[in-house]
């Protein structure tokens, strides 16, 4: 064999590399030795046949393999308190079992872990004890906690921990699948957890999925937190001990090049496992790279994003139809979210798991992520989007008036005027500002330097009709977007210039009066921002009257062009009308309840829900019903269960969706915070967000950044903390104070709640003053807005004649009569056992026995429940 | 993690090696040899989920943790990964005729048994056959070998045994299809048909 095995060597290779079917008559042709020849062919079937232990790599062939150090055997032993009843599994760093703790009154499961290292010096188990301490102060709803430590008699370290009935998290999304916003929130339950741990200093180290369980009611918990650490306490001892405490596959660039871990490490981890939960993979080939490959990937950054290939099997689980969707779903925001946590460079990751699981919740409520290029354009368009409900209603009234009017001529030469527009936006938007997308796709332009959003709109607007002179169609839609541009700006009168410039020029082209109903539901809007209740509602009414006329079987011209250019989103005609006539059933109920209207405004806000349900409406827009309603049953009137039960099933709704309306959310949250419904925490931080995300879109003094403080001010009185309520208070006061033309509402409910900062800080003579100011404007309007500032007024009222004796007597008496009034306007809107009514009611009992009024005080007493009486039980002495 | 204690040793012996410094390689192996056992025992005992049964993982698990790539170009990843591969055979073949040893002695390697009983080859023993019968070949197609060394033993890739061997993909993947039948044949393994 060795003498000749060059020669087989030879013909071997030859052979081999024809055809299969050709080798066998190649070979025989061959003018060879007949042994040679043999040998071939004895070879050339091994190489056909399967070879058995040689096709896998030998390691696998192996056992595996029993502990090689001396692995403590605990079972059946007793720890302390807890005894050693199941092996659960075996780590590199040790040996995991299942024991109970049983004490007289209680038994509960723990997990037993036993680190193999050996403290037999000093100086290490003194480390041990001061890292066991550090993570036993973790306590996190989401770590498994760290709950005892000691070293065993024949001195083997071990540590106590939470028992965790739970399976990996990706295997745990796969098999219950577990669809895309389920398993972001499943993740933002990791973020909190990791950020919490960093907030006390502590890194993980090793996140990975097997890592981070779920149980079974779908509750995260994070395992072996910093136990790479505590592993790692003498780096020498501990690697020569054999026990590595990283996982390639999940290790950061740093963690691979042997250098310090920090917060930025567990950034890097936690985006590759989210890349996972996202995509069914790893962006890396785990184990099948070269170390050069892989550093080199890390190095350069270079790693597929997660919208490159998820696997079928991902998104047949996560239930989004087709790999194609998962795709278009991850592309974009979740790609750069995912891609700014893998950056190579740590310092060019987040900045924090804040910072990440910040840009999710962003993402996740359909604001702009930091992850992406940010320009002005790509801000405002996605504020434009987030406002769809408001821009949908405004767009659709345009359309409605198009019905039957010149759309045969419209459509004869659509196919000519499609061409001609679409190159006319293009050339409007790089002479604007540089950019080559069409507007439909919304892309960012590139704005120079420093170049403001407002600026930008200014310029657009400054240059519209000379850009799209010879071009009246494209000129409407663009006064109509910067129509909305200013509207998202809150600059109310270079807004309506828009809207009336669209108006004028859009009857000629589209019929007459095409685009009014844009201008009136434009206007109508503004009326109800300004208290205008009589303008508002003849405006609606009109608005509502050319909806019913609409044709809800197909779009008209205007509305195929708003579709064209991205406008107004594609979909069925049908569901497009339903959400007009609910959002503007929604608006004439807002009226209603602005001019006291209470019960009819329930009834409207009934007929909405009920349109957007038979009606086929979108579901932001039945959320958006289902929650006014609820809002409205809580707040002024009517049944709490049913209204607590919408505000649920809205929420539900809202939360259903890929990408929930932020406002929308905002606002089902904030009604259920009234009712307990929501923890305050959520609402708390909920709010917070709101307040630092529309101060980057819309400006630090805006009136949506007051409105947002104002509504940030309730969860802050509930929880007690009058401090944060006063901040918020006083500096919503101070934005609406210092806005020439702050909606009347606002001002005066911010007004009220102002008050109240005053009189919680002991001021009674501004809180006086104040609520008096609110309580004299709205005495003209009269019903519920009367009765609301009459209630609050004449408390402030009372509490300062408790407090002070020089204006004790004018006080009570100025008092008495606002409050009565106030109790009757409640009673007449209201059912006795609402809310209001047992309010002002409450607040007559109070003022009655301050006056020593014993039978009024009994008469008011006679009109609350039970539970409320209970608390005036004792006359005050 | 902090630098590996012998990141700097192991980098130093390597460049010697590659420089032709005698004795560098007797002090290699013991330093390699210690870390990739810690390494595979973990593997072994499926701590790393479904990277187990990747000699690669392990193998490159053992590149960065020993050696600090900032200081070493391809020549010296090559003299690496020959050397690990070396090392992977040593300690596989160590592991196997241990767990032979136990099965034999009626140890408590119950695994074995009922692969036994299910009719499942009995690896450990084939693996050190695949030893000797490589022992053999290594005398008359030394490249061939030590490609089977590399890519059955030390489970890398093809391109990396390329680079390290400083030949051709296409020329591994020729070595292994032939290295390969003729160890089939040698085994008599009954599917070579034979």
């Amino acid at each position: 064999m060795k003498a000749r095995w060059a020669e087989i060597k030879a013909v071997f290779e030859t052979v081999f590399e024809l055809p299969t079917t050709d080798r066998a008559r190649a070979l025989a042709g061959a003018e060879i030795d007949p042994w040679v020849r043999g040998q071939v062919e004895r070879l050339l079937a091994a190489s056909d046949a399967g070879a058995g232990v040689l096709d896998q790599p030998a390691i696998a062939g192996l056992p595996p393999l029993g502990d090689s150090s001396p692995s403590p055997k605990l079972l059946g032993r007793t720890l302390g308190p807890y005894r050693v009843v199941r092996e659960i599994g075996r780590g590199g760093m040790g040996t995991v079992y299942e024991a109970v703790r049983t004490d007289p009154e209680f038994e509960h499961r723990v997990a037993i872990k036993t680190l193999r290292l050996g403290l037999d010096v000093p100086e290490l188990v003194t480390q041990f004890r001061q890292e066991r301490q550090i993570l036993g102060a973790l306590q996190h709803p989401n770590i498994a906690a760290l709950l005892d430590g000691g070293v065993t008699e024949d001195g083997v370290p071990y540590i106590v921990l939470e028992y965790v009935d739970g399976v990996p998290i990706d295997r745990y999304c796969e098999t219950n699948r577990i669809g895309l916003r389920s398993r972001l929130d499943l993740f933002r339950q990791v973020l909190d957890a990791v950020q919490y741990a960093h907030r006390q200093l502590i890194i993980h180290r090793d996140i990975k999925p097997s890592n981070i369980l779920v149980t079974g009611d779908g509750h995260v918990k994070l395992l072996d937190f910093g136990i790479a650490r505590l592993i790692r306490a003498d780096g020498r001892e501990m690697t020569q001990q054999g026990t590595s405490a990283i996982t390639p596959a999940y290790a950061s660039p740093e963690q691979l090049r042997g250098e310090r871990a920090t917060t930025a490490t567990d950034v890097y981890s936690l985006a590759l496992v989210l890349y996972r939960l996202l995509t069914g993979k790893s962006p890396l080939n785990e184990g099948l790279v070269t170390p050069v490959e892989l550093l080199g990937a890390l190095a350069t950054g270079r790693l597929p994003a997660p919208s490159t290939d998820p696997t079928p099997a991902a998104a047949a689980a996560m239930g989004v139809g087709s790999t194609e969707r998962l795709k278009s779903l991850l592309a974009g925001e979740l790609d750069a979210v995912i891609l700014k946590g893998l950056r190579p460079e740590p310092e060019r990751r987040y900045s924090s798991v804040e910072a990440f699981a910040d840009d999710l919740l962003r993402y996740l409520k359909g604001f702009p992520v930091s992850a992406r290029p940010d320009t002005a354009w790509y801000r405002f368009s996605k504020f434009v989007r987030r406002r769809r409900g408001m821009v949908v209603g405004l767009v659709a009234a345009a359309v409605a008036l198009t019905v039957g009017t010149g759309v045969a001529v419209w459509q004869a030469s659509r196919a000519a005027a499609e061409a001609r527009r679409a190159s006319k936006i293009a050339t409007f938007l790089q002479q604007m500002i540089g950019a080559t997308a069409p507007l439909a796709s919304l892309e960012a332009p590139r704005l120079g330097p420093g170049a403001k959003l407002a600026e930008w709109v200014d310029s657009a607007a400054g240059r519209i009709d000379s850009v799209t002179a010879g071009d009246p169609e494209i000129n409407v839609v663009l006064h109509h977007l910067l129509g909305l541009a200013y509207q998202s700006q809150e600059r109310p009168a270079e807004a309506a210039a828009q809207f009336d410039a669209m108006a004028s020029r859009a009857g000629p082209i589209f019929g007459p009066g095409s685009a009014d109903l844009v201008v009136w539901s434009f206007r109508a809007a503004q009326a109800i921002e300004a208290g205008n209740w009589p303008l508002a509602d003849s405006l609606s009414r009109r608005v509502e009257r050319s909806i019913a006329e609409m044709d809800p079987t197909r779009p008209d011209a205007y509305g195929r062009l708003l579709i064209q250019f991205g406008m107004v989103e594609a979909g069925p005609w049908r569901r497009f009308v339903a959400d007009l006539a609910t959002s503007t059933l929604l608006q004439r109920a807002l009226i209603m309840s602005g001019r006291g209207e209470v019960a009819a405004a329930v009834a409207a806000t009934r007929r909405a829900l009920a349109v957007a349900e038979s009606a086929g409406a979108s579901v932001p827009t039945r959320a958006q019903a289902m929650g006014r309603l609820g809002f409205l049953l809580l707040n002024v009137g009517g049944d709490r269960v049913e209204g607590t039960r919408l505000l649920q099933q809205a929420l539900r709704a809202v939360d259903s969706l890929p990408n929930p309306d932020v406002a929308a959310r905002a606002e089902v949250i904030q009604a259920l915070v009234s009712t307990r419904s929501v923890s305050i925490p959520e609402a708390d931080s909920l709010g917070r967000e709101l307040v630092r995300i529309y101060e980057r879109a819309t400006g630090p003094n805006s009136l949506a950044v007051a409105y947002h403080l104002f509504l940030g001010g309730g969860p802050a009185r509930i929880r007690g903390d009058t401090l944060a309520q006063r901040t918020a208070l006083t500096r919503a006061r101070r934005i609406v104070e210092a806005h020439p033309n702050p909606p009347t509402a606002l001002r005066q409910n911010v007004a009220i709640e102002y008050s109240r900062t005053k009189w919680l800080a002991g001021d009674m003579d501004s809180a006086v003053a104040i609520a008096g100011q609110v309580y004299r404007e709205r005495v003209g309007q009269g019903g519920f807005s009367m009765a609301e500032a009459g209630q609050n007024f004449s408390s402030v009222l009372r509490i300062r004649g408790e407090r002070n004796s020089t204006t004790r007597a004018a006080d009570y008496r100025a008092a008495l009569p606002i409050l009565l009034e106030a109790d009757s306007v409640m009673r007449s809107l209201l059912p006795a056992e609402h809310f209001w009514p047992q309010l002002t009611a409450a607040s007559l009992v109070r003022l009655a026995r301050d006056r020593n009024d014993e039978p009024m005080a009994s008469r008011f007493l006679a009109l609350l429940p039970d539970s409320a009486r209970r608390r005036f039980d004792r006359p005050k002495p | 993690m902090e630098g590996h204690p012998d990141a700097a040793t192991v980098t130093d012996l390597l460049i010697e090696l590659q420089q032709g410094r005698p004795g560098a390689l007797d002090r290699l192996v013991p330093v390699v040899y210690a870390e990739l056992r810690a390494i595979a025992a973990q593997y072994l005992q499926g701590d790393r989920g479904a990277a187990t049964l990747q000699p690669t993982a392990l193998v490159n698990e053992l590149y960065f943790k020993l050696v600090d790539q900032r200081r070493t170009d391809w020549a010296t990843r090559g003299h690496f990964f020959a050397t690990a591969a070396i090392l992977m055979r040593r300690l596989i073949i160590d592991h196997a005729r241990a767990a032979l040893a136990l099965k034999r002695g009626g140890g408590k390697l119950v695994t074995l048994d009922e692969q036994a009983d299910i009719g499942i080859a009995d690896t450990p023993a084939e693996l050190l056959r695949v030893d000797e019968a490589l022992a053999e070949l290594a005398e008359f197609d030394p490249r061939q070998a030590k490609v089977v060394e590399m890519r059955f033993f030390g489970g890398l890739t093809n391109e990396l045994i390329a680079e390290s061997l400083g030949i051709s993909v296409a020329t591994v993947k020729r070595d292994w299809v032939m290295a390969r039948a003729w160890l089939a044949t040698e085994l008599g393994n009954p599917s070579a048909g034979c």
